[in-house]
């Protein structure tokens, strides 16, 4: 019997370290060649979400490059910045989207739910280290495994082909076509959240600290936004709790809300994504005000919303 | 609890440790863990059911003990209906009472009255299709004289509940499996190494095999519209593979789960996409089904004895029940009735027991004849899981007519190529392993017969390398839904 047992033991233990140390290794070589090089040198970069990844439309704004990702958690975008920050010297200012959903709980789901984590932790498991790796082995033990196959073999698909080219598959700008804002704002039933039900996602915050940590020690301004959103968005309804958290966890961070620029409901795809006719809005005015010295303001919120009313009085359209 | 889930990798070695190490002096302790553990199993699924089990165990139970004592026929005849009609009582309400339900509405409709009643929604109790059969066997065979009762709860309990196959079977005998509960188990170290080997076989069979298949299978059988009569073939292949990965695998480790605990189950597939002809395929596909049929209802109805008649109506009866056993859907009894077809041009002809033997045996390569015979088999069987596999009897035949469609001759198209390529080779190195292991109890059980350690723990590793690599996304057990 207890040759048995030491017999299945030392089996598993075996196996396990052969897995990890495959593991190592290919992640070894993966970090090694990676190639997270932004060929257009820029010097301004937006990260988050969908909401930025289709609001900024970087072709159409001069030193920018979009790398926001739909479902993105700041889990995963702080390993795909870090990356980014290292092998691109141009970077001078880091964009991060701060909106109202990136804070509630929902977010643990985008850190390790089944359909999140299968996708990216195969593409930054490389770049994280052991205790980033146990948070999603702790939350979902079995998802974690899953992914972690799925991780191996896509490291030596990668290695195999020597395929290590990250830039083209870290985000970018989504160009949305859906125009259905109309039949969503008249389906709304306004309801909103009481402050004291509202439940953070500690994890997702946390990371965004890092973010903010990791840009300040590479000497990288960064910035909170918030891209613009439509006034009956349901995401507002935990807005005081919103602020408060920016408040109480980034008071120094620089912060600037776009949620209020003006747009119709034809330029929205829905309540919360431009279209690419917002989108086309936004980012010309957008890179008119960044051309105009925006980041040289002192006070740079100010100077936006005096731009947003600008705007508004000169086109009745916005005034609705 | 899944045997492909980290809540049973956990699961099993505490009660393997407990059963061993504190239970291991004492017949009674040994059996009361296998009663607990087998009841934590089953209630981690829904604890609610628990009672079905319990009260099976104790109607049964009792029954067989006053059977035992009662020499009046007519009471044995209405103990032993008690105890059928109760037990498949709880089967038929939780199994078949919407199906019934719905065909009597529809049946109203026909004929142009509409009758207004609303169906249940009712849960199926997990594997009751399973331990319904099993307890049932024990008061048949009691009645039948051929099995003393037992006066042991606990073992009996145990007989009931054991939870490596619990679930989704082998369905056992009482005559086999209940008095391997009455002896004290002692850890053999060859025997339950075996298990540990038969449970990794039925994990690849699982998880790289099945879950693989599956993906492919789905998206076919669920977008058959979409798809070309080729690309359809190819969907019948991966569900045929899927569903004997699948529940060949939970047999596989059902048998070495039991194995590590000191229990000898018997065999449930024995290679049967090798088969020469369906009388052969059914010898050797859910071997524990078709032998209860055959025991408990094909003999009783006089078997293959009688006229010509008599023979078609068996023959039709068992295996139209048999395919309704599997789940309340016009499908399965088509299904059924097709495997009745395939079967019994044979028997008219006294076909039926022509390859008792195991293909080619002795031999690396069968024949010419051989090899069109299974192949032959092969199609007709993947032919008939069509009807297993598709959502209703339309969709089954849309299915079908597009196969025989011009189509067919188009090249096969597939989302993400690669990965259905790569599945197709895993499926071709697992048609292979289990060819050159045929005459084994299980695939891989000649990997024992090598002397060096290094050799056998090399093939244990690859095997494992392969599940940890090409897991398919965890799916319940297909038998599970019986």
């Amino acid at each position: 019997m207890q040759q048995y047992i030491k017999h299945v033991v030392l089996f598993l233990l075996i196996f396990l370290c052969s897995i990890v140390l495959l593991d190592i290794t290919l992640s070894f070589i993966e970090r090694k060649y990676s190639d997270f090089k932004i060929k257009s040198d820029p010097e301004y970069i937006v990260i988050g979400h969908s909401h930025p990844e289709c609001s900024f439309n970087d072709s159409m704004i001069t030193n920018l490059k979009n790398l926001a990702e739909s479902g993105e958690s700041y889990y995963y975008m702080f390993f795909k910045l870090k990356q980014v920050i290292d092998q691109n010297e141009s970077i001078k200012v880091v964009f991060v989207e701060y909106s109202n959903n990136q804070i509630n709980e929902n977010m643990n789901k985008w850190i390790w739910a089944e359909k999140y984590i299968n996708f990216r932790y195969p593409q930054y498991s490389s770049f994280m280290n052991i205790s980033d790796k146990l948070i999603l082995a702790r939350n979902n033990p079995t998802g974690y495994l899953n992914s972690f196959s799925l991780a191996l073999k896509k490291k030596t698909y990668s290695i195999l082909k020597q395929d290590f080219d990250y830039s083209n598959k870290i985000g970018g700008y989504l160009y949305l076509e859906r125009d259905k804002t109309d039949s969503l704002v008249n389906s709304i039933t306004s309801k909103k959240t009481p402050l004291n039900k509202l439940s953070i996602s500690e994890y997702n915050l946390d990371y965004l600290s890092r973010i903010l940590q990791y840009c300040e020690a590479k000497r990288k301004k960064v910035i909170l936004i918030r891209s613009p959103m439509h006034k009956k968005y349901s995401g507002y309804s935990n807005e005081l709790f919103y602020n408060k958290i920016r408040n109480e966890k980034y008071p120094n961070i620089e912060y600037l809300d776009f949620s209020k620029f003006p747009l119709t409901n034809s330029e929205f795809g829905d309540l919360e994504h431009l279209n690419f006719k917002g989108a086309k809005v936004f980012s010309k005015w957008f890179s008119d005000i960044l051309n105009n010295g925006l980041l040289d303001k002192t006070d740079k919120q100010a100077f936006i919303n005096d731009e947003i009313q600008a705007r508004m009085h000169s086109n009745d359209v916005y005034k609705k | 609890m899944l045997f492909n889930s980290i809540d049973f990798a956990i699961f099993l070695p505490v009660v393997f440790l407990l059963y061993w190490f504190f239970a291991n002096r004492n017949l009674k302790f040994q059996n009361f863990i296998i009663v607990v553990s087998s009841y934590v199993f089953y209630g981690w699924w829904d604890w609610r059911f628990l009672s079905l089990i319990l009260f099976s165990t104790i109607l049964d139970y009792s029954i067989g003990y006053k059977l035992n004592k009662e020499n009046h026929q007519t009471k044995r005849k209405i103990l032993l209906w008690t105890s059928i009609i109760m037990n498949l009582g709880f089967l038929g309400f939780f199994k078949y009472y919407n199906f019934f339900l719905d065909n009597f509405i529809a049946a109203f409709s026909f004929f142009g009255t509409e009758v207004n009643t609303n169906s249940l929604n009712i849960i199926l109790p997990v594997g009751i299709s399973f331990y319904t059969f099993q307890t049932l066997s024990y008061t048949i065979d009691i009645y039948k004289r051929k099995l003393e009762p037992t006066k042991d709860l606990i073992s009996f309990a145990a007989f009931v509940s054991f939870f490596p196959q619990l679930v989704a079977g082998p369905i056992e005998r009482a005559t086999h499996l209940l008095p391997q509960f009455y002896r004290k188990r002692t850890f053999e170290y060859s025997k339950a190494v075996d298990g540990m080997r038969q449970i990794l076989w039925g994990l690849f069979k699982k998880i790289v095999i099945a879950d693989n298949c599956s993906r492919y299978a789905n998206m076919i059988f669920n977008n058959s519209d979409e798809y070309s009569g080729s690309t359809l073939v190819l969907g019948a292949l991966f569900f045929t593979f899927q569903i004997y990965g699948d529940f060949s695998g939970y047999s596989d480790i059902a048998i070495g789960t039991s194995r590590l605990f000191g229990f000898n189950l018997k065999q449930n597939f024995a290679f049967p996409y090798f088969s020469r002809d369906m009388a052969e395929f059914w010898r050797r596909w859910h071997i524990s089904l078709s032998t209860w049929f055959r025991d408990y209802l094909y003999i009783p109805l006089g078997g293959s004895r009688g006229n010509t008649w008599i023979k078609i109506r068996n023959t039709f009866i068992i295996f139209i029940i048999s395919g309704f056993w599997h789940g309340a859907n016009w499908t399965f009894i088509v299904w059924g009735t097709l495997n009745a077809i395939y079967f019994l041009p044979l028997l008219l002809t006294n076909n039926n027991r022509n390859n008792l033997k195991i293909v080619a045996q002795g031999k690396s390569l069968p024949t010419i004849r051989e090899l069109s015979s299974m192949l032959l088999t092969f199609g007709l069987t993947a032919f008939a899981w069509i009807f297993f596999r598709a959502k209703n009897i339309d969709h089954a035949f849309s299915y079908i007519s597009k196969i025989f469609s011009t189509s067919l001759f188009e090249t096969p198209i597939l989302h993400e190529e690669k990965k259905a390529l790569i599945i197709i080779i895993l499926v071709m190195l697992f048609v292979l392993t289990e060819w050159f292991g045929r005459e084994e109890q299980y695939a891989i059980s000649n990997i024992g017969y090598f002397e060096k350690r290094i050799y056998r723990w090399g093939l244990y590793l690859s095997i494992c390398f392969l599940i940890f690599i090409f897991q398919g996304k965890q799916q319940e057990f297909i038998y599970f839904q019986f």
